[in-house]
């Protein structure tokens, strides 16, 4: 556990974005490079979050929910199956809804660059953004751009997050 | 049955090595019902861990039948204060995990969970969460899952310290039923409590310890007669000398 920790806090110090140019320079032009380039730069940015969450999980488990599967002679991963990974989904939901929080943010900058007087991007809320700001100026399409983004987001913390979390938190939740 | 030669055990705290029991032999016959008495630091449930293989004595040798424990016994099942059930599994699968964790067969299994369901009085309630049960129904289901693995030596770590005084007595004399029940396996119980009252009410040996580090101070057989009662002669006179010994 604590050389993971270790490792997660070194790696979660380095923002995701830092990673960016390193990307574009391995795969901008390539057929599906823009798409690779969101998608590893959104689990960069996710994973330490999850990483965290999902530890602390683990280490909320009490000693004798532990004790009593092995006294009832539970195998190490029988104890992972039916004890320690059910008690982490609340951390894992919770460590979700801040990485996707964190995400959202990073697909802003991954969905659209200019490199080398090229400009690459993909289809997504994070490029009609960029592309509203920087191709037409335009304010009308700026807020519309917003307004979907915005839209986007609270729709999916409503009907995926509430939803998850809700449901966590009432099948999952530790209590005697 | 079981039997404790010169264990000892020390945790580490910050570096240093903390003992918290010391120079415990004990010797524990077939269907004893024992009592481990003392104040809060003499080392009672680390004793009972000790017992059931959850952690291995610093030095010193756990035998049992003869033979040297190393891991947890798997003849021998354990009760929590805390009852310990998953929240996310009925009451039904919480008493199964023993028997799947023995590979029986699922239909056996499940007969075997609602058979001793059903002797601690939750017959009904198999498809119930512990959330919705209350404190004295969640312990049934604790001792439920116990008596499920089929057990010679049963521990109990201050198995009634969290219910109500009218629940707890109720329990201790179902406890007390099941256990001379010779239909049913028990038949050496270890029992951990701070109650003095409680383990003369039930045992037939009090092992008195005392703190820092823990020791065995006394060893007291009570032979009042069964089923006994607080207003008993000589009751009072056994639980005030047990609680001179701990002071």
């Amino acid at each position: 556990m604590r050389p993971l920790s270790l490792v997660a806090q070194i790696g979660a110090s380095i923002p995701a974005t830092a990673f960016f140019p390193v990307l574009v320079a391995i795969f901008v032009g390539s057929l599906g490079g823009m798409e690779l380039i969101s998608v590893l730069l959104a689990l960069t940015g996710m994973q330490w979050y999850l990483l965290f969450n999902m530890l602390a999980g683990v280490q909320r488990v009490p000693d004798d929910l532990r004790e009593s599967m092995r006294s009832l002679g539970l195998t190490r991963r029988q104890i992972h199956r039916k004890l320690v990974l059910p008690a982490c989904m609340p951390s894992l939901v919770t460590g979700s809804v801040v990485a996707w929080g964190g995400t959202w943010n990073a697909l802003i900058l991954s969905e659209y660059i200019v490199y080398r007087g090229h400009t690459y991007e993909v289809l997504g809320v994070g490029a009609l953004l960029n592309r509203a700001t920087f191709q037409t100026g335009d304010r009308t399409l700026l807020l519309l751009s917003v307004a979907a983004l915005v839209t986007t987001v609270v729709a999916f913390n409503r009907l995926v997050w509430k939803r998850a979390y809700d449901h966590v938190q009432t099948r999952y939740r530790m209590e005697a | 049955m079981l039997e404790l030669r010169q264990v000892a055990k020390s945790f580490g705290d910050r570096g240093r090595l903390v003992p918290a029991l010391t120079d415990i032999s004990l010797a524990v016959p077939e269907r004893q019902f024992l009592c481990v008495v003392g104040p809060s630091g003499s080392g009672k449930s680390t004793l009972l861990r000790i017992m059931m293989g959850l952690m291995p004595p610093s030095s010193g040798d756990v035998l049992y039948q003869g033979r040297r424990l190393s891991g947890v016994n798997p003849h021998a099942a354990m009760v929590f204060q805390s009852f310990a059930l998953l929240p996310w599994m009925t009451v039904q699968a919480n008493v199964e995990l023993g028997l799947q964790a023995r590979d029986m067969a699922p239909e056996e299994a499940s007969r075997r969970a609602a058979f001793y369901l059903d002797k601690v009085g939750l017959d009904g309630y198999e498809e119930a969460y512990p959330r919705e049960l209350s404190g004295g129904m969640k312990q049934r289901a604790g001792l439920a899952r116990a008596l499920a693995v089929e057990p010679d030596l049963l521990l109990m770590d201050e198995p009634f310290a969290g219910l109500d005084a009218l629940t707890s007595a109720n329990l201790r004399e179902e406890v007390l039923t099941l256990w001379s029940d010779h239909a049913l396996p028990v038949d050496t119980v270890v029992m951990v409590t701070h109650i003095i009252e409680e383990a003369v009410l039930m045992a037939d040996r009090v092992i008195v310890l005392s703190p820092h580090p823990g020791r065995i101070a006394a060893d007291v057989t009570i032979s009042l007669e069964r089923p006994r009662n607080k207003r008993d002669e000589g009751f009072d006179a056994l639980v005030d000398s047990i609680f001179e010994r701990i002071v």
